[in-house]
């Protein structure tokens, strides 16, 4: 008798173990949901000025001291933007090739160098992310797509396993958690943008991209990642005919707001390289940065989304749930296909740029190719170069041409 | 003076024995890589002649990267760039107007 009591006293015992540890299991899995993420918000305010004309034919030019700056103190960004040091053979320092600055709608200054000319297109590298930014806007705007669905809906090769929660937002916002090695000369033989670029993956970029496993659950981790506004690419080519896909960065964008010559290399599958093959010229980066500083809106008339600029500006989710890595907490932070000098107190993150206002947005491109965008200042700043080491600086670059605005 | 060969063999037996296992272990990565040199140098050098239209000169310049290449040659007539580097060759061919250039 003793001995049944004491057995069934121990499997109680037992029982009431399992269940108090099985308890704690749940009650820790209930604490590793998601936590609540910062709301998203944007700096952007749109100039409140009215334009009294758009440069969609040509910019018109005014001294810098006809809108508020100091060309005496805008020389010395020149000095230091303009001067070479060492051979053209060795490419080193400082290698510009174009500064435009637009100041309140007018080019207040102009500036060629390294073999370049007002009408010659530059490579603009990852510039083009911010390309493939405005035209999944036209895009949405047009009812072709929407932001939440998900990717597999425009590229079936998705819809498998985890992939199918990625969502189109998730991919512009550089947060799908596929894999990605996101370096150039670092790791060359391991780097993914290398790869799709060059070797394995140049002839069909956007299959490239999506074959990439998982290194995160879709939306949890965000991820500076090339193959993504390749994948982008491709999926607006599911919305549209094939002859229409071919026109449609000039029929929609390019052309409308009066963007005179643009190159948009394409992969062997006819996909636009929507991670680093716009070619353009500094004038007409201008004209891209000017539509964003309007809201998206030229000659009067809406062209990218209402709202489509403040969702760009707004820090991606998944960028708050992310440890950085020493260099991503250096750059700027991430909206969806353009970075922002924005303080990031929730991560203890200071503005990349601290001599430059904190709603400056940026298309930011390999050896230096900027477009600048700053609201508050009624300012579009373009910059090209070939800068192979890490002598130019984009705060004191910034900070010279802001220091010259209102000083007489 | 024995001793000393001994080490400076087992040295070398250990560097041999390192470089074939990073080999191994990398061998996919090195033999997706080799293609690189000539497709990196062809795509460079037909986009910074026919898409930027700088000269000959300048491209050469811009188009080089780490991995050297042994040979290019450009096609005026075709537009096309081949580049020879780690045992092969890439082809890069202008397309247009508006699409600039492509890798073969």
């Amino acid at each position: 008798m003793r001995k049944t009591v004491r057995k069934s006293s121990t499997l109680i015992l037992l029982l009431c173990g399992i269940v108090t540890l099985s308890f704690l299991y749940v009650s820790s899995k209930a604490d590793e949901k998601p936590r609540k993420t910062p709301a998203g918000i944007s700096l952007f305010k749109k100039p409140s000025v009215q334009r009294d004309y758009w440069p969609t034919g040509e910019w018109k030019v005014k001294k810098p001291e006809n809108a508020g700056m100091n060309s005496k103190l805008l020389e010395k960004m020149e000095t230091y933007a303009f001067t070479r040091t060492g051979p053209e053979a060795e490419r080193k320092g400082i290698r510009t090739d174009g500064v435009v600055i637009i100041k309140n709608g007018y080019l207040v200054f102009e500036k060629y160098a390294g073999g370049f000319t007002r009408d010659m297109v530059h490579i603009t590298w990852s510039d083009s992310k911010s390309f493939v930014n405005a035209l999944f806007g036209i895009a949405v705007r047009e009812g072709r797509l929407k932001l939440d669905e998900p990717a597999w809906k425009y590229y079936p090769s998705l819809n498998r396993d985890r992939h199918k929660e990625i969502t189109i937002d998730h991919l512009m916002r550089m947060s799908s958690g596929l894999y990605s090695n996101e370096t150039y000369e670092a790791s060359p033989i391991k780097s993914t943008v290398n790869a799709m670029l060059f070797t394995v993956g140049h002839r069909d970029m956007a299959a490239y991209a999506a074959s990439q496993e998982l290194e995160a659950d879709p939306g949890t981790k965000w991820e500076y990642a090339s193959p993504t506004p390749n994948l982008l690419m491709a999926m607006l080519k599911k919305t549209m005919a094939a002859d229409t896909y071919e026109h449609y960065p000039w029929d929609r964008l390019f052309n409308v707001i009066g963007m005179k010559k643009v190159v948009w290399e394409r992969d062997a599958a006819g996909t636009f390289v929507g991670s680093s093959y716009v070619y353009t010229s500094p004038r007409d980066m201008a004209r891209f940065g000017y539509l964003f500083l309007n809201d998206g809106i030229w000659e009067n008339k809406r062209i990218l989304p209402e709202g489509w600029v403040s969702y760009s500006t707004s820090i991606a989710p998944a960028y708050y749930l992310t440890e950085l890595s020493e260099k991503e907490q250096k750059d700027p932070a991430y909206g969806a296909l353009w970075w922002l000098n924005r303080d990031v107190p929730e991560k203890n993150l200071p503005r990349a740029y601290p001599d430059a206002p904190a709603d400056t947005f940026i298309a930011m491109g390999h050896w230096g190719q900027f477009i600048f965008v700053i609201p508050s200042l009624d300012m579009v700043v373009v910059y090209t170069g070939d800068n192979r080491d890490k002598s130019f600086d984009n705060n004191t670059f910034l900070k010279l041409i802001i220091e010259s605005i209102n000083k007489r | 003076m024995k001793t000393i060969l001994k080490i400076f063999g087992i040295v070398v037996i250990l560097l041999v024995a390192g470089i074939g296992i990073l080999t191994m272990i990398n061998w996919t990565d090195l033999k997706n890589f080799r293609p690189m040199a000539g497709n990196v140098y062809s795509k460079f050098m037909c986009s910074c002649l026919f898409v930027e239209g700088r000269t000959e000169e300048q491209c050469r310049v811009w188009s080089r990267v780490v991995i050297p290449i042994s040979g290019y040659e450009v096609d005026y007539k075709e537009k096309r760039v081949t580049a020879k580097g780690l045992g092969l060759s890439g082809t890069s061919r202008y397309t247009g107007e508006r699409f600039g250039c492509t890798i073969e």
